[in-house]
């Protein structure tokens, strides 16, 4: 078990929520002790509810006094973190999760989807102080679903190129001459992605998501599949997740 | 003098808190003490590593939780050489007190079964078995023996003769019976020292726009606040036809919870998929539970099983 005693449980408050448009808001509580490494995440729920589970967020800007969650609406508990109001309890529990494996000196693509975008701009941060050159590709369905980054697309063209994100990486790969590659979006995005580099060399480390009960490891419920040294194994996404090497995601399960 | 003391059988315990197999791992080690239980039931353990079952394996439904884990594990050899240790450790409070563990097991035969026992006997201090024969998520192990009593006593029988007699024997039924207390009865006869009841209730969701199952597997079992009343009633009914204590559980999630099922006849109680929900929820429920019997200014032992008679005396 790797050391994870930073990991606190608290009450913050929440001090702002920035509404982004309908379906993204950003989420401002007070910081916890420990700083997050990127690719980590929290589970989030309102002080007041008693009953269901926590939705798991990941970290999208921490300081020493604010931690930020970007988080898209999806559903009941979403729409509840959505409704919070300035000053109110928030139970949290974080940070959790491992985080991505940082690059050096490198050239490095950052590649999101949605709101796949959250941990990829923690991440940009720390990776810049590492002295690694970034490309970022964002993209999104439409207009909406797109935040700054160094090539947007869109599926219905609202902005930016129109089509995938997916469409034209390996060119961009090549011509920049990519160490690094990280992702995060939709799963069918992610094993695109994968299949894209599978005859390369490149590095590929991919941040999943499961529906996820406990978030500490126990419950074995966000299960996904993975090749070991060992064979196929189930790991889980809160605890040895949620950034796995892509070579070793087995997507169709 | 300790309001909550109470004991399950010969298992005498600080506190009668502990928790449903597979919902409080030593994993909770990291954001509290895990002293402060009476006792901890592991998950499930089975002869050989299992795998479990194909994601998605948990779905969040009306008012509670439906899984289908499929008892993933690393198997029991492994358990006893990599993971007991820990326990036992993380189990140990600063006055060298020992909390007791108790193993959850289940095989696919009784000779699976009996040979599983007969390893962990060579482990020491371990303070009980639980036998779960009532997982609904996997084929073999679990549901397939705990809906027959014929099987259940023969199963029990057999590992009560291979045990040592201070070490709790627990049998975990199944709701999905027609009748509880038949199995009951036949883990009695059998010579189990004690029940824990209940498991999880079948049951599924379907997205309404696709067709399609949310869990993998089709259906699981169903847990939290919504099995509250079916629980509490299994362990009232159960109460009344055994001589045995019961460790009972089904969406206990804060003290009035648990303080109902102690009224409907538990010694113990676990708390499941309310860790889920409240991480803290067994230290709350201890801290309440404290208060309120020193409020009372009476004990545990005084209100088990008196709805029972209660009920007997009309005064219900």
């Amino acid at each position: 078990m790797k050391d994870l005693a930073t990991t606190e449980y608290s009450i913050v408050a929440v001090q702002k929520i920035n509404t982004l448009n309908s379906c993204y808001f950003i989420l401002e509580t007070d910081a916890l002790k420990a700083t997050p490494c990127p690719g980590q995440f929290y589970l989030l729920k309102s002080k007041e509810k008693e009953q269901g589970l926590h939705i798991p967020i990941s970290i999208y800007h921490s300081t020493d006094e604010t931690l930020k969650f970007m988080v898209k609406i999806v559903g009941e508990g979403t729409e509840e973190l959505a409704n919070l109001k300035i000053g109110e309890g928030l139970r949290i529990l974080g940070p959790l999760g491992n985080s991505f494996p940082m690059a050096e000196n490198k050239n490095v693509l950052l590649i999101s989807g949605g709101i796949g975008y959250a941990p990829l701009f923690y991440l940009k941060e720390k990776l810049e102080r590492l002295n690694n050159s970034t490309i970022w590709l964002h993209g999104g369905r439409s207009k909406d679903d797109v935040f700054p980054a160094d090539k947007i697309y869109t599926e219905d063209g609202s902005v930016g190129v129109k089509g995938l994100v997916t469409d034209s990486i390996l060119e961009i790969i090549e011509k920049e001459t990519i160490d690094t590659v990280y992702c995060c979006g939709p799963k069918g995005m992610m094993k695109h992605i994968s299949k894209l580099l599978e005859p390369s060399n490149v590095e590929l480390y991919v941040s999943l998501e499961e529906y996820m009960a406990c978030g500490l490891g126990s419950c074995m419920g966000c299960a996904v599949a993975i090749n070991t040294k060992l064979g196929r194994v189930y790991k889980t996404v809160c605890n040895d997740g949620p950034i796995f090497d892509a070579k070793g995601v087995i997507w169709d399960e | 003098m300790n309001k909550l003391n109470t004991s399950l059988g010969k298992l005498k315990v600080r506190n009668p808190i502990t928790v449903a197999s597979g919902t409080f791992g030593l994993e909770y080690g990291r954001i509290m003490p895990l002293h402060h239980l009476g006792a901890l039931v592991t998950k499930t353990i089975t002869p050989q590593p299992k795998e479990g079952n194909q994601p998605p394996r948990i779905y969040e439904t009306e008012c509670g939780l439906l899984n289908s884990i499929g008892l993933q594990n690393p198997g029991l050899d492994s358990f006893i050489k990599d993971h007991i240790d820990n326990y036992f450790q993380l189990l140990t409070a600063p006055d060298g007190y020992q909390v007791p563990l108790i193993v959850s097991f289940s095989g696919a035969s009784i000779e699976e079964f009996a040979e599983m026992l007969t390893k962990l006997e060579k482990v020491e201090k371990i303070a009980g078995y639980e036998i779960n024969i009532s997982c609904p998520n996997v084929e073999k192990e679990g549901i397939s023996f705990g809906v027959d009593p014929e099987a259940v006593y023969n199963l029990i029988k057999e590992l009560n003769s291979k045990r040592s007699p201070d070490r709790e024997l627990i049998v975990k039924l199944s709701p999905n019976v027609t009748d509880i207390t038949e199995i009951a009865a036949a883990a009695e006869q059998g010579g189990a020292d004690s029940l824990a009841l209940i498991n999880t209730v079948y049951g599924m969701a379907i997205d309404w726009q696709t067709g399609k199952t949310m869990l993998k597997r089709g259906f699981g079992g169903y847990s939290g606040n919504a099995i509250k009343p079916i629980a509490l009633y299994n362990v009232y009914k159960v109460a009344q036809s055994t001589k045995l204590p019961l460790l009972a559980m089904g969406g206990i999630s804060n003290w009035k919870d648990a303080l109902e099922f102690f009224y409907a006849g538990a010694h113990m109680i676990a708390v499941g998929t309310a860790n889920f929900t409240n991480h803290f929820a067994t230290i709350e429920i201890l801290r309440d539970l404290e208060k309120y019997f020193d409020e009372k200014d009476i004990c545990l032992t005084d209100i088990i099983g008196k709805t029972v008679d209660l009920v007997r005396q009309g005064q219900n």
